[in-house]
């Protein structure tokens, strides 16, 4: 670990920042059939991955499909989970990019980035306004088992401002 | 007798929204599966309707969507269901106290009504009942 520098000391000067990302304001979790998606071709996909915030009340849409709207406020710290629906296959699951293709609820130093060690958390925050942002968010869907093996997801989800 | 999650080919989550969930509704409530391929309808929604095949165990857990957040949510029980049949009963997991694990054991589509315990934090404690539905083929 010596030489690279965790989140923490980069943003030491700040509290408020470090609060904001220990405990984002919105949650989007991402659930996913890993079964289903190891026996595609990977790319994009269109079942299978269930998405779902803590904003219904804000006036997100979509929760449970790949199609979730979340309405969030400016300034919020966005935390996205992936997680694999069967614990038992021993599948895994990471997120390995975000990319935007309208709007621009990130900009630049809001733009997603990993957080912790596992791969399957990722910090952003919405730093512009932006009635409509739509992102892809690519996952890593890794087999468990005597030969493992890779696909990589995406599709495309949106993030609003109130 | 209680089964291990670890014995259980489909598993089902229950993911809340503490935010939104309120007494006498589903909102802020979705059920997903393991069980897309087999034909499961309603994924995403608290009217989840699993497909599994006969004698198959099915285990339930339930997640706030906030992996940060301070609330406790919990299943507090599984109702009675044609779908169990004699010894399926759901029952807390043997290896995991926060999982129900039961067996469907008869063939058809049956609901099976279950509750949760939402505590959020600093606030009052809400029951929310759900009645998804299992499709079980022979």
């Amino acid at each position: 670990m010596s030489g690279q520098k965790s989140t923490a000391q980069v943003w030491t000067a700040d509290s408020q920042v470090l609060a904001g990302i220990a405990n984002p304001q919105t949650a989007i979790t991402i659930a996913i059939d890993t079964a289903y998606v190891l026996g595609t071709g990977g790319g994009n996909i269109s079942t299978g991955v269930y998405m779902f915030d803590n904003r219904l009340s804000n006036d997100s849409s979509g929760e449970g499909t790949l199609e979730l709207r979340t309405h969030c406020n400016i300034g919020d710290y966005l935390g996205f989970e992936v997680v694999p629906i069967d614990p038992n296959a021993g599948d895994t699951v990471s997120i390995t990019g975000f990319q935007i293709s309208q709007g621009s609820v990130f900009g630049s130093d809001g733009y997603p980035m990993q957080v912790g060690a596992a791969g399957n958390y990722w910090v952003g925050l919405a730093r512009n306004a932006s009635s409509q942002t739509t992102y892809q968010i690519q996952v890593k869907v890794t087999s468990g088992g005597l030969r493992p093996s890779t696909r990589f997801i995406q599709w495309d989800p949106y993030i609003g401002t109130n | 007798m209680a089964i291990p999650t670890t014995s259980c080919d489909v598993q089902v989550q229950i993911w809340v929204d503490e935010n939104a969930v309120t007494n006498g509704s589903t909102a802020g409530v979705y059920l997903v599966d393991n069980r897309i391929s087999a034909g499961t309808t309603h994924e995403g929604t608290a009217n989840l309707n699993t497909a599994a095949s006969k004698g198959s165990n099915v285990c339930w857990q339930v997640f706030l969507i906030n992996p940060k957040s301070t609330s406790q949510v919990s299943i507090a029980a599984f109702g009675n269901s044609s779908a169990w049949g004699f010894s399926g009963q759901p029952q807390t997991a043997s290896d995991n106290a926060s999982a129900y694990t039961g067996t469907v054991q008869n063939a058809g589509t049956a609901s099976y009504p279950v509750s949760l315990n939402v505590q959020v934090a600093g606030g009052s404690g809400i029951t929310v009942k759900l009645n998804p539905s299992v499709t079980v083929s022979a």
